[in-house]
């Protein structure tokens, strides 16, 4: 009967399990180890221990988040055409007449203008923003009438005839307005008079002066000077009279 | 374009070239599910999510990212929150429009939780993805060994019994895809 083979030191397998059992250069050692669950676990634990074993099993443990489809059809979708850049432009709505769309295509919301696949219709319910949940048809308008529709009818309403009416008599008004002559306050001329009575102290002093028999000088200050400074005063006060 | 770097061509580096479909659709694989997870947690639907994964990757795709300005992964970030604000920006400018008393502008500084929620993400799905391309090389027996030994602590002796191997082997088998799977994810890291 073949001797065992006696357990080899702890550092023999750490040299081993370094190595990453490359070559299978164990010998007489492998059948041991298949043998001997001491070394089996000595083994183990010298694996355990290292740190990249640690690191890949505890990452491996953990599960991926499942992929939506919509990441999986966008993913072959990039795959399989050419990588030309960013998204392009939404193509415009369809005829409403023609809805040639394909089912649960994406369509603008009316009501919160958000990108959405519609909920399929069930029955006679129609079709609903999953976002916020209102009602649209099968190419995304609202199914409903709007509030604020315009009525075809609603001039014939009394109440709105009287109101053309007075709109009407306002636009007359207001045009007849536009042709007459703008409304003038009248006032008591001063500056008119202030210039009036100017000239005629003027022409006082003038007179009184040339006629006074001074000489020349005493007739230029007491007649000639003053009725110049008064002739001045009156043009000013009729230049800037209020009119 | 901006010149890529040239000491060795990673998978940034390919996707210059537009004649690269394979860089294209790698890079589509690996990021489009992680940047449409992250978006769709702030985003209503899944479709406004799917859009903002669309413009984050042509973001990438049109070569506005500069290597010498900052690492790729927080450029990268900075265009998905962009974008994330962009749309509710819109949205909320949209419910003024219609008197909409109950929306809710969500326009959150949420840098630095953003950035280690993005980290902690971005790990998982590097993580998984070096995984399965690792499994999609290896046979079927030796990933269920892998994932006895490693993942569901089941001891190597009973694994050995029920997939009718040796201990040794299968502790070698454990031991080689744990290093494939690291030298994945440290190409991965690297291409990006």
């Amino acid at each position: 009967m073949k001797p065992k083979t006696p357990c080899p030191p702890k550092s023999v397998w750490q040299h081993i399990v370094g190595a990453g059992f490359e070559g299978y250069a164990l010998g007489e050692l492998g059948p041991h180890l298949d043998r001997c669950q001491a070394c089996q676990a000595t083994v183990e634990s010298l694996m355990d221990r290292e740190r990249t074993c640690r690191a890949i099993a505890a990452e491996l443990r953990q599960e991926l988040p499942p992929t939506a489809p919509a990441c999986r059809h966008r993913v072959a979708f990039l795959q399989q055409s050419e990588p030309t850049g960013p998204i392009k432009p939404e193509q415009d709505p369809p005829d409403p007449g023609t809805d040639n769309r394909l089912p649960g295509e994406r369509v603008y919301c009316p009501h919160c203008l958000e990108l959405v696949l519609m909920v399929e219709a069930v029955g006679c319910a129609p079709a609903r923003c999953p976002h916020c949940q209102r009602a649209v048809d099968a190419v995304g308008e609202d199914a409903t009438l709007p509030d604020y529709e315009v009525d075809p009818h609603a001039d014939d309403q009394p109440m709105k005839r009287d109101i053309r009416a007075y709109v009407q008599n306002l636009e007359e008004r207001a045009r007849a307005e536009e042709k007459r002559e703008p409304y003038h306050r009248g006032g008591f001329p001063v500056g008119q008079v202030a210039a009036l009575v100017c000239f005629l102290a003027a022409v006082g002093f003038l007179i009184s002066g040339l006629t006074s028999g001074y000489g020349m000088f005493a007739g230029f200050i007491n007649g000639i000077l003053p009725a110049f400074a008064l002739v001045m005063m009156g043009a000013v006060c009729y230049i800037f009279r209020r009119k | 374009m901006q010149p890529w770097p040239t000491t060795r061509l990673t998978l940034l580096g390919r996707l210059a070239d537009p004649a690269d479909k394979e860089a294209w659709n790698e890079f589509v694989a690996l990021y489009g599910p992680f940047i449409y997870s992250f978006a769709r947690r702030r985003l209503p639907q899944d479709e406004d999510a799917a859009d903002i994964m669309q413009e984050v990757l042509s973001a990438v795709l049109k070569g506005s990212y500069q290597r010498p300005k900052g690492r790729f992964q927080k450029w990268l970030l900075t265009i998905l929150l962009n974008e994330i604000r962009d749309f509710h920006t819109a949205r909320a400018r949209r419910a003024e429009v219609l008197g909409a008393a109950d929306a809710a502008l969500r326009v959150e500084d949420e840098a630095d939780s953003a950035a280690e929620e993005w980290e902690k993400e971005r790990r998982l799905h590097l993580f998984h993805a070096a995984a399965e391309r690792v499994r999609a090389q290896v046979s079927p027996t030796h990933w269920d060994v892998f994932v006895q030994t490693a993942l569901e602590d089941k001891t190597g002796r009973n694994v050995a019994r029920a997939l009718d191997l040796s201990v040794t082997n299968v502790y070698a088998i454990k031991s080689r895809i744990l290093k494939e799977i690291k030298e994945e994810i440290d190409r991965l890291e690297e291409d990006l």
